[in-house]
């Protein structure tokens, strides 16, 4: 990040606006993060520090929102007080608008994620996340978790507009139910992971592509329900009834039920190593 | 950090007085709590939260350096007391607390300044350093009080020195104008009786302390974070200004005005500032605009028939637009509409997928023609014709639908119905146009009744629905029979016929 005076471009005037706060007794931060356009980052912060706010953005255009109160967090940008010119300039140069999100590490939290375009890639690796939600637009986005979550979680939920969606290391969410609605786009689940127990995978895809890596050593039950126009290739599972187990489903550690619901697009489901 | 001069520290002690008494008033076991810093073109300000709720704020903005709403100096934009500002603010943003303590603690600018620049970085530094020397924040240096340090020197002749200084500033300016620094007598963390025989031969200013005023002051009585006390008898022959201090008054008399200038700051600064969320304001005034509609019966009634009339113009255009095309073409537009009564299932489905797929191909259509020479010249009837085409063929299913809704309607038991002639297909197509327009005029007078309007809403969106599928299955039929040119064969050749012209031509027979 360019700390000093930015040059202004096209009239653009860019500013960088850093937030922080200590952890001051809070027990649980919940967390509600709405980004129009842009890159996010979300990440684990350091030890202490109860939030990291870092936005770059074009103040003609917007306005960002840091607020807490309470244990809650809110975050967000939005137009600026000069509404005819932040609408001709709300879509310029978005792509080099920024935020970055780091989150105390070891506190409970509860997370409410919205952005629209753009990239973004949230690490929740070292968090310990009680609840998600995750809601995208067009955006290309990446979510990891390297770690399991030492919280768990009741479900998590990721509803996907037209993107390009990933999720890494799904096992590590630690979440009895992982939810994945997605219209157009493609998304990719990788269920690698410690998968501290047993879990549900609910999916609903529109007309999109989905596709599914699935660890060898992971017990799986695929349902497909309502995929008459779907395209479905499923590598290294048995049919079963209407659905598809894999061999290894009885002597399997940890077992994964995926439920998939598709008007039309392709799935994929592949057996990795 | 750079030790201060002794003008500087002496500075700092009375720029202590205009600042929140962070220091003194957090006590030994402090953090900073939170910590924003911003960056643009145009400012570069740091603000502090400490966890006894104490604020510091410093900004560099358009050439004015601010503490905590205090002026302390300006500097060139771009200068550099900016970059060094700038630079100790990027050095600030990735840490918090203990780090950025230390941070702001160590900080030295730039000793071979010079100049009010100088100057300025030397008074900022000794704020910094005051804000965070006593906030206990993990590994900050210990210090001593930083009030107590403030206290060095006190000589009348820095202390001038010192308000020369500050009153070039910003708001100071109020707080010191017309004050002649040569005579002032300054009062320091201390308190001061003037008694009734005693005068001050020009002004006084007193910090954390409190004056009895029994005698006279010839000039202003400047109090900061103190108390002046107005006795019967004493006299004051200016103002009385005071920054986060009180007048008493117990008799005596004032000849000039009693000034709060935090008070007066804040007003500016509030009359100065941009009003906040100007953009959520703006929205909140349009809808309440939005709902504060004129609300008088006459207006309402005006709505009605404003919405009535715009219902009856849109039955007249498309009334005429019936009545030409079933003069050119009425034949084919009723082989639609036979192909609307047999196969309304397939005509949907159809209709549908061609409204989906009429800008595709009206697009690859156009590439296709561009990307080869000989289609260029027919590209250039393709782009015009294709949307009047695909509006015609809309506008003959609509008409088709509108038949049967019309044949529908003259077949209820509507008394006024009965001139309608059953057997002309015309006249069901005005029918049925006019039942598919009336709920947008119902939905006028609907809306125009108190606490009904959303009833009106819910007819107006139905009415919608309505036209957009007699559009649709229309628009389908006319598909299936190539514009009306190939009825549909798939049915018995009785039920081809249009059944009233079948009817007709069976009544006729038999007359």
């Amino acid at each position: 990040m360019a700390f000093a005076s930015a040059p202004e471009a096209q009239g653009q005037a860019w500013k960088d606006v850093v937030s922080s706060r200590q952890v001051t007794g809070e027990e649980e931060l919940r967390v509600d993060l709405g980004y129009g356009a842009g890159e996010l980052t979300l990440r684990r912060g350091s030890p202490g520090a109860l939030y990291r706010v870092a936005f770059r953005y074009d103040e003609d255009a917007i306005a960002p929102v840091v607020e807490y109160e309470r244990g809650l967090l809110r975050v967000a940008l939005s137009r600026s007080a000069d509404r005819r010119r932040a609408t001709m300039e709300f879509g310029d140069r978005a792509s080099e608008r920024s935020l970055e999100l780091e989150l105390a590490p070891n506190l409970p939290l509860d997370l409410e994620l919205s952005f629209g375009a753009g990239r973004a890639e949230v690490d929740l690796t070292g968090l310990a996340v009680r609840s998600l939600e995750l809601n995208t637009g067009a955006s290309e986005s990446v979510l990891r978790i390297d770690e399991a979550n030492p919280e768990r979680m009741e479900s998590a939920s990721f509803n996907v507009g037209v993107a390009d969606f990933r999720i890494r290391g799904v096992g590590n969410l630690n979440a009895e139910e992982v939810v994945v609605k997605a219209g157009l786009g493609s998304v990719t689940l990788d269920l690698d992971g410690e998968w501290p127990a047993d879990a549900r995978l609910k999916l609903e895809m529109g007309l999109g592509a989905l596709r599914i890596r699935v660890p060898e050593s992971l017990g799986v039950e695929l349902r497909n329900r309502d995929t008459f126009l779907a395209s479905v290739k499923i590598d290294g599972l048995a049919r079963r009834g209407d659905g598809w187990r894999s061999p290894n489903w009885e002597s399997a550690r940890r077992k994964v039920e995926i439920d998939i619901s598709a008007a039309l697009g392709s799935i994929e489901l592949v057996r990795v190593p | 950090m750079r030790l201060p001069n002794p003008t500087a520290a002496l500075a700092a002690s009375v720029a202590a007085f205009f600042l929140p008494p962070t220091s003194t008033a957090r006590g030994q076991q402090e953090t900073i709590v939170s910590n924003d810093v911003e960056i643009s073109s145009r400012t570069a300000s740091l603000h502090l939260e400490f966890s006894s709720g104490e604020h510091l704020e410093i900004a560099f903005s358009d050439g004015v350096a601010v503490a905590n709403g205090y002026s302390v100096g300006n500097y060139e934009p771009g200068g550099a007391a900016d970059r060094a500002w700038r630079d100790l603010l990027a050095a600030a943003m990735p840490l918090g607390n203990g780090p950025l303590a230390r941070v702001l603690e160590r900080w030295q600018p730039d000793g071979t300044l010079s100049g009010s620049e100088g100057e300025l970085l030397g008074e900022v530094d000794r704020v910094l350093e005051r804000a965070v020397a006593t906030a206990n924040v993990a590994g900050a240096p210990s210090r001593g009080p930083a009030w107590n340090q403030n206290r060095l020197g006190g000589e009348e002749e820095r202390a001038r020195t010192l308000l020369h200084f500050m009153s070039r500033h910003g708001q100071v300016r109020a707080t010191l104008e017309g004050v002649d620094f040569e005579s002032l007598e300054l009062v320091l963390g201390e308190d001061r009786a003037i008694p009734p025989d005693a005068s001050v031969a020009s002004s006084i200013f007193a910090a954390d302390g409190t004056i009895e005023v029994q005698g006279r002051i010839r000039g202003h009585a400047i109090v900061v974070d103190g108390v002046i006390v107005l006795e019967e008898g004493g006299r004051v022959d200016g103002d009385v200004r005071l920054v986060d201090a009180t007048l008493e008054r117990r008799g005596g008399s004032l000849q000039g005005r009693v000034v709060d200038v935090l008070r007066e700051i804040d007003g500016e600064r509030t009359a100065r500032a941009p009003h906040p969320r100007d953009d959520v304001v703006s929205e909140a005034t349009q809808h309440r605009w939005d709902g504060r509609r004129p609300s008088g019966v006459i207006s309402r009634v005006g709505r009605a028939a404003g919405g009535v009339l715009e219902a009856g113009v849109s039955f007249m255009i498309l009334a005429f637009l019936t009545l030409l095309a079933m003069r050119l073409a009425g034949d084919r537009v009723d082989a639609v509409a036979q192909a609307v009564e047999h196969n309304p299932a397939r005509s949907a489905a159809v209709g549908l997928a061609g409204s989906f797929l009429a800008l595709p191909l009206y697009l690859l259509g156009a590439v296709v023609l561009a990307v080869t020479i000989v289609g260029i010249p027919v590209l250039l009837a393709w782009v015009p014709l294709f949307p009047v085409v695909a509006a015609a063929a809309a506008a003959v299913g609509y008409l088709a639908t509108s038949h049967h809704v019309g044949r529908w309607v003259a077949n209820q038991d509507i008394p006024w119905l009965d001139r309608v002639d059953r057997h002309n297909p015309t006249h069901l197509k005005l029918v049925g146009i006019g039942a598919l327009t009336a709920p947008f005029a119902v939905a006028a007078v609907v809306r125009a009744v108190p606490v009904a309007g959303w009833i009106g809403g819910i007819v107006q969106a139905l009415g919608t629905l309505a036209c957009v599928a007699a559009v649709i299955i229309g628009l389908g039929a006319v598909i299936i029979t190539r514009g009306g040119r190939y009825p549909a064969s798939d049915y018995d050749f009785a039920e081809t016929l249009d059944s009233e012209r079948w009817s007709s031509a069976v009544d006729e027979d038999e007359s």
